[in-house]
């Protein structure tokens, strides 16, 4: 028995090492409570993750998840997948698009928890209720691209949805990603190389059955006029779908916010050669969108000069565009995508391995770190082919790749001496492009989002930089006044979106409300936008009751040195940067409208008014 | 009004609304696996392309049904199913020149696109203008 007619009301868990499959129904009140995405995948974690666990041991769980409107005509759905992150030892979350997600809930299931270590390289294939391990060892050292077609040609099957590593998840490179049909990538937090530590190449999925709704009707047209709100929204327009994500970067980089090499700078000369309005003229093919999503923020695109001529790939993203780019010191569009379209094949995060590289290189011209193969590769800034060498090696664990394979905090302590001082990074995440001297209530969303450092969890830049009014009206700029208030509004909006698993670009043109009414008809349910607000809330506190478990606390929501100490160099917020005292200040501020402890810790009154005692 | 299912693939972004909206439509829930039209995907995406019944004039459905269960409906348009005489023997579905009728192995009766009686669901989700129905 289902809680809602919109869910599948199943649960399935394959043991990799024992081979069983077991079908858990999903709990009514997990889903009146959690609701799923997010919140369904947080407490599978917390329940069945042992504190402690290594995140490469079998005792870790990887967790694909949908929400109560995935599979639905419900505008912009995204997947999700989560396990205990190899890079930070946190809860981690990462979401994608494409149509994978979808084929699971059709096939049956509201979600997917993988345990166990198979015993060779293995993939997973679920139709409807056949549910087989297959063999994968034909499939090593095969790129996701490579990967995908392999198995549908296998299975005989051009319709079954693929989520898959490239060699970099194989080698549990800590920052692999999960290429997911078609070609969008989980890609934070090295959930691929959780995949490869179980030895599980892919999971293929094909699904049939209907997902129904309680409200049929009045879901239908709801999500009619959603729909036609995103597509006639001129914000959607300017923000997303004119030129993509990339359409930030000559907003970004003209507020001093375009990492640039290793984060020293917030602004990089010719940025705007990787803008979107450029991509439009150099690489695009054509427009393509997620899941029923009238957004369409992707286009196809191809390498048409150069070295690389005739490559094709996803365009590059704004994230990609700064941590692949500028903050290597690049911004050749060609370069760019090249290197992009080597991390989407070989299986690693486009933002943390243009981290690890732009740290790599700044310790290289300081003179800090020196080996003989950075000397051999000329290391510099704006060294693009040693960009696109040092993806392969890290890829395959070659030579020093093997090092930075590790990411950012444990090349730090492996270098040693002064490197830890530009060593950027939150909790072991490396920093998105969203750097936080020139928008400091960015640095708090930063310095507390669940999974280290992320832009996803709540987004202040809108607020600070572009205006945005906040829950209490319009806040300063570079003042901490109010910054409390509109990180925890966006964490708890972010996580209630991510319960729906509903993409946070339709945030700009769909607001808590909206979801509200959506949620309300396709369960039967009547949730007003608090309510939905309060799930957010509820979510946050579940997820931040993980990462305490595993001895996180307030020492932990800090930010790099950089961003303290070294004021930002040029912009319009040049000479700032947020100080101890001002994250200090911020996270005060924060921890007491959490009705968390001065540690960080949420307290006793907090989890009961939240109705979570019950999950913990 | 007669209409005429237009696509421009050119157009096409691959969300696959349409999908969604014309499974609604026929069956009250939401499965592309009952939907009348199909969009290709290929990996990478140069290639989508929403695949229907386009109402062509070779009818060539309609001339293989062996128990005249296909026929032309001149007031929409569109190709009309029987189903109290169609015997579900997938010879429609072999013989369309352009793959656009799948069968639904559940019912077994195929699946082909009515034109939603003249005004096309599909049609007005598509985000993109991909997809037209055009007056004749």
């Amino acid at each position: 028995m289902s809680p809602a007619p919109c869910y599948r009301g199943k649960i399935l868990e394959v043991d990799l090492s024992s081979g069983d499959v077991v079908r858990h129904p999903l709990e009514a009140n997990v889903a009146r409570k959690l609701v799923g995405g997010k919140g369904l995948a947080a407490w599978l974690l917390y329940k069945m993750v042992k504190p402690g666990t290594d995140p490469f041991d079998e005792e870790n769980v990887l967790i694909f998840a949908t929400g109560p409107l995935t599979g639905t005509i419900a505008p912009s759905q995204r997947g999700l997948v989560c396990a205990k992150s190899p890079l930070t030892g946190t809860f981690s979350d990462s979401y994608f698009g494409g149509h994978f997600i979808q084929e699971l809930k059709y096939a049956g299931y509201d979600a997917l928890v993988v345990k166990g270590k198979a015993e060779k390289l293995s993939y997973l294939w679920i139709n409807d209720d056949h549910v087989e391990v297959k063999d994968a060892t034909a499939l090593k050292g095969q790129d996701t691209t490579q990967t995908n077609v392999s198995i549908k040609r296998e299975l005989g099957d051009s319709l079954a949805k693929v989520a898959c590593i490239g060699p970099a998840g194989e080698k549990k490179a800590r920052f692999a990603l999960i290429d997911c049909d078609v070609k969008r990538q989980a890609g934070r937090g090295g959930l691929g190389a959780v995949m490869g530590s179980k030895n599980l190449k892919a999971v293929a999925i094909r699904g049939t059955g209907s997902v129904e709704v309680a409200k049929p009707q009045e879901f239908f047209e709801t999500a009619k006029k959603f729909h036609r709100i995103l597509i006639e929204s001129e914000a959607v327009q300017a923000v997303w779908s004119r030129y993509g994500t990339a359409g930030s970067v000559e907003f970004s980089n003209m507020q001093g916010l375009f990492p640039t090499k290793n984060f020293q700078d917030g602004h990089i000369e010719n940025g705007e050669r990787l803008s979107g309005l450029s991509q439009s003229k150099l690489l695009w093919l054509r427009r393509a969108a997620c899941y029923s999503c009238p957004i369409i923020c992707s286009a196809i695109s191809v390498i048409r000069k150069g070295p690389y001529s005739g490559t094709v790939l996803d365009g590059i993203e704004y994230e990609t565009t700064g941590l692949l780019g500028a903050n290597c010191g690049i911004t050749d569009p060609e370069v760019v995508a090249y290197a992009n379209h080597l991390c989407d094949e070989l299986g690693l995060d486009t933002i943390t391995a243009g981290g690890v590289i732009g740290f790599a290189m700044e310790l290289f011209e300081r003179g800090i770190w020196k080996p003989p193969e950075l000397e051999a590769l000329k290391l510099r800034f704006g060294n693009g082919e040693a960009v696109l060498k040092l993806i392969r090696m890290i890829a395959h664990r070659e030579g020093v790749g093997d090092l930075l394979a590790e990411g950012v905090k444990q090349v730090a302590e492996k270098v040693g001496g002064r490197a830890k001082d530009f060593a950027i990074h939150i909790k072991g995440l490396e920093t998105p492009a969203w750097p936080p001297r020139g928008s400091p209530g960015m640095g708090l969303a930063l310095a507390t989002a669940d999974r280290g450092g992320c832009h996803e969890r709540g987004w202040p830049v809108g607020y600070e930089v572009e205006g945005i009014p906040g829950p209490s009206g319009p806040v300063e700029r570079l003042s901490l006044e109010g910054k409390a208030e509109i990180v925890k509004w966006e964490q708890d909006w972010f996580a209630a979106v991510d319960t729906l698993v509903g993409c946070d670009f339709s945030r700009t043109g769909l607001t808590p409300e909206h979801s509200a009414q959506l949620l309300s008809a396709a369960t039967g349910w009547e949730i007003n936008a608090d309510e939905f607000l309060r799930i957010g809330e509820r979510v946050w506190n579940l997820t931040r009751m993980f990462n305490v478990r595993e001895g996180f606390t307030r020492k932990d929501d800090d930010l790099p040195r950089r961003f303290k100490e070294e004021p930002l160099p040029s912009g319009p917020a040049k000479g700032h940067m947020v100080s101890s005292s001002d994250l200090n200040r911020m996270l005060d501020d924060y921890y007491r409208l959490r009705k968390w402890d001065s540690n960080g810790v949420p307290t006793r009154e907090k989890l009961a008014e939240l109705g979570l005692e019950e999950f913990l | 009004m007669p209409v005429k299912l237009e696509i421009h693939p050119e157009k096409c972004v691959g969300c696959r609304v349409c999908e969604l909206a014309c499974s609604f439509k026929k069956t009250g829930a939401f499965n592309p696996d009952l939907s009348r039209i199909q969009v290709t995907v290929s990996n990478p995406r140069t290639v989508m392309y929403p695949v229907a019944c386009i109402q062509c004039l070779e009818q060539a459905c309609v001339k293989a049904c062996p128990v005249g269960a296909l026929r032309k409906d001149e007031a929409t348009n569109a190709i009309v199913l029987d189903r109290e005489v169609c015997t579900g023997c997938g010879l429609c579905v072999e013989s369309c020149p352009y793959s656009a009728v799948r069968m639904d192995e559940r019912t077994r009766k195929p699946l082909i696109c009515d034109l939603c009686g003249g005004d096309p669901e599909c049609v007005k989700w598509c985000p993109s203008a991909a997809l037209e129905a055009k007056k004749i």
